[in-house]
């Protein structure tokens, strides 16, 4: 199996002065930008990995979260220090900052598409409050209040209608911030993926199982038998694969048709620890995995010849991430690694 | 975070409101230790030095199991801890400070059930801080205070000073009734040393049968002191579900609802029926069962086995040879509403023939 392996090029690499919390590509590709548990924000020059800023302090006791803006010249980056901030990519200036609402903001997600007249919107998960933002950096509408903290925020179905995750439940909320949809669960949810299409919602929970809910009926499912906590859960772009994580296999369920309950899902073995981190390519077919031990692999497990190749970086990968044309793909570390390699 | 070789030791301060919780937590912060310490607050904490790992968390129960009361955790602490973690080599110690309602259960359940947790953590004692002047009042109407000093390795019997040497006494004595296991100090501004109540080991099975000598005497008084409890308590058999209501209405009984049962008695016990005994016990009365804790000579077996427990969750093992120690078996039960007769029965029935 090993022979096949593809060379992997080492393109460039970075690197922040702690544990890697949050890796983005830029939407047109150009710049990368990563942060750490120290507060530490850069943002690199894709093609050479030159840092164009490094704001030291963006965030005071760690910044856990970045999301571009959809235009790709702003970031909005949010952390332990209860705030979330708005910067300018041409000149590394902060447009704008606030505060989340609680002790850490975590979470946070640009919608892909514009919401009525308010353009794109933000959303921000701090405790139990998730608030709207809009392109500028201003409040839009009232903050959502939520029973139990957020553990999760993603703009889904074509990235115009939000979803919350907190522990009890998955809420799909109007533009208005009302309650549309809920999908219950009795076992605490700790993350979630809807798949491209929308028609499956899937959750990693607290009991190591994974929850599927057939959105169409929202019938649900469970997938039980990991040995960790799913915390990575990856779709492939044609919402037929869901890779799962929870362990050091990696499991690939195939969800067409009446979905993966009952399946046997095809199981990818070679990280020789826990599983950290699952990447599907945006527009491609291969699957990026990082493990706790600093081992990298990309797959393609729908074919015979799964593995296409392998690396290492120095410390465990906390986060996987391939660029908008799937060409590249950035690997951060709890030592603050940045590297960026693509198969040869 | 990975390859970590040692565990982070964890400190739970409990307590009822005003009872010096935070005074502790500063005077630990500032005191001389050498360690780094995170502290984990409640909403309300004000932790009054300038400390630069300080996380405020709201209690955030998680129910596993159709809620279950042992499968009960702190969903709070699970995800604070493990962004801890990400700074590991920034803190050796973790203090967290509950509100004062808090069930310390769902706290110590999670250092023992939560795999990811588990893998850096280890929960190293519960310390009560105990007002002395008003925790008489408290005894009776507030469970979360008889949870609290019932779930305890350590009580500091704070504000010593405002109390006189007779109360003070009849206070030490009832609490050392609720939780002969607890090692009991009396403070004045939560004033102790630190070794007291850091790396007490307090659910370490080495430590385990690390009792105070005399835990049995206590047990004893308790037995002549409150008999007529006894009748209570089987009067009311097989009323369980009423159990609320009737807490509400019978105030001056249900101070004595948090009790611990010691069981001192030589002999080997026959493994199979013990592990019977245990199974059902905490499968039964797990709930009931705050702490446990014993060591037993098994019948065949060289080595000492060890046990300790939080509500039904037991972790055992053989630890030693008994070599010239005489063979005999010491156990411990802390919870609510503990049948005396039954357990010591429970045991007796697994006496090896």
């Amino acid at each position: 199996m090993t022979s096949n392996l593809r060379p992997i090029n080492f393109v460039w690499h970075g690197k922040l002065d702690d544990f890697n919390t949050s890796v983005a590509w830029s939407p047109d590709g150009t710049r990368l930008a990563a942060a750490s548990v120290s507060g530490q924000v850069a943002i690199y020059d894709s093609a050479q990995g030159k840092a164009l800023h490094l704001f030291e302090q963006a965030h005071a006791d760690g910044c856990d979260a970045l999301a571009w803006r959809p235009d790709g010249k702003a970031l909005a980056t949010a952390g332990r220090d209860g705030r979330w901030k708005l910067w300018d990519v041409a000149d590394g200036k902060t447009l704008t900052g606030h505060e989340a609402g609680a002790p850490w903001a975590e979470h946070l997600a640009w919608s892909a598409k514009p919401i009525g007249e308010r353009g794109h919107l933000l959303a921000l998960g701090a405790g139990n409050t998730a608030t709207l933002w809009t392109e500028e950096g201003k409040p839009s509408g009232a903050a959502i209040k939520f029973p139990k903290t957020i553990s999760d925020v993603a703009w889904i179905i074509g990235g115009a209608t939000l979803a919350i995750a907190t522990s009890t439940a998955v809420s799909l909320r109007k533009d208005d911030g009302s309650e549309e949809r809920a999908f219950p669960s009795r076992d605490p949810i700790l993350g979630m993926a809807f798949s491209p299409s929308g028609k499956w919602l899937m959750t990693g929970n607290q009991d190591c199982s994974v929850h599927v809910w057939n959105t169409d009926n929202s019938a649900e499912m469970h997938m039980r038998g990991f040995a960790a906590k799913v915390r990575q859960l990856a779709w492939h772009r044609g919402s037929r694969w869901l890779a799962t994580g929870g362990g050091q296999t990696i499991s690939v369920w195939d969800c067409s048709g009446k979905g993966p309950e009952g399946r046997t899902p095809m199981l990818l073995e070679w990280h020789p620890d826990q599983l950290s981190a699952l990447q599907y390519q945006p527009e491609g077919d291969w699957l990026a995995s990082g493990s706790r031990d600093g081992s990298i692999a990309i797959w393609q497990p729908t074919q015979r010849q799964n593995m296409i190749s392998r690396a290492k970086i120095a410390s465990g990968v906390t986060r996987v991430a391939w660029s908008p044309d799937g060409r590249l793909l950035a690997a951060t570390g709890e030592g603050g690694e940045v590297q960026v390699l693509a198969v040869a | 975070m990975s390859s970590s070789s040692t565990l982070i030791p964890v400190t739970v301060i409990t307590g009822f409101l005003g009872a010096g919780k935070t005074t502790l937590l500063n005077r630990i912060l500032t005191g001389k230790h050498g360690k780094r310490i995170a502290v984990i607050e409640n909403e309300f904490g004000e932790v009054g030095v300038d400390h630069q790992l300080v996380i405020q968390s709201d209690e955030e129960i998680f129910e596993l199991n159709n809620g279950c009361i042992c499968c009960r955790v702190r969903g709070d602490l699970i995800r604070i801890l493990a962004k801890l973690c990400q700074r590991r080599d920034k803190f050796d110690y973790v203090l967290i400070e509950t509100t004062g309602m808090a069930d310390p259960g769902p706290v110590a359940q999670t250092f023992f059930t939560d795999e990811e947790v588990k893998e850096s953590f280890v929960l190293d004692g519960i310390v009560t801080v105990v007002d002395a002047k008003h925790v008489g009042l408290h005894f009776d109407d507030m469970r979360e205070v008889r949870e609290q000093i019932g779930f305890a390795d350590v009580i500091l019997l704070n504000k010593t000073d405002l109390v006189p040497p007779a109360d003070l006494k009849k206070t030490e004595a009832h609490i050392r009734k609720m939780n002969p296991m607890a090692k009991v100090y009396e403070t004045k501004d939560a004033v102790v040393d630190l070794d007291k109540v850091l790396n007490v080991g307090g659910f370490d099975l080495k430590r385990a049968l690390e009792l105070e000598p005399d835990f049995l005497e206590a047990e004893e008084e308790h037995d002549h002191d409150h008999e007529h409890e006894h009748d209570h308590d089987h009067d009311h058999e097989g009323e369980e579900h009423h159990e609320h209501e009737h807490e509400e209405e019978h105030d001056h009984h249900h101070a004595e609802d948090v009790t611990s049962v010691g069981i001192r008695a030589p002999g080997d016990l026959d493994e199979k029926k013990l592990s019977e005994w245990l199974g059902t016990l905490l499968r039964t009365k797990g709930q009931d069962i705050f702490r446990m804790k014993g060591v037993l000579a098994v019948k065949g077996r060289e080595m000492r086995f060890v046990f300790q427990g939080v509500h039904m969750l037991m972790d055992g093992r053989p630890d030693r040879p008994w070599g010239k120690d005489p063979r005999q078996n010491t156990l411990i039960f802390i919870g609510r509403n503990l049948d005396r007769a039954e357990l010591n029965e429970g045991f007796r029935s697994c006496l090896a023939e």
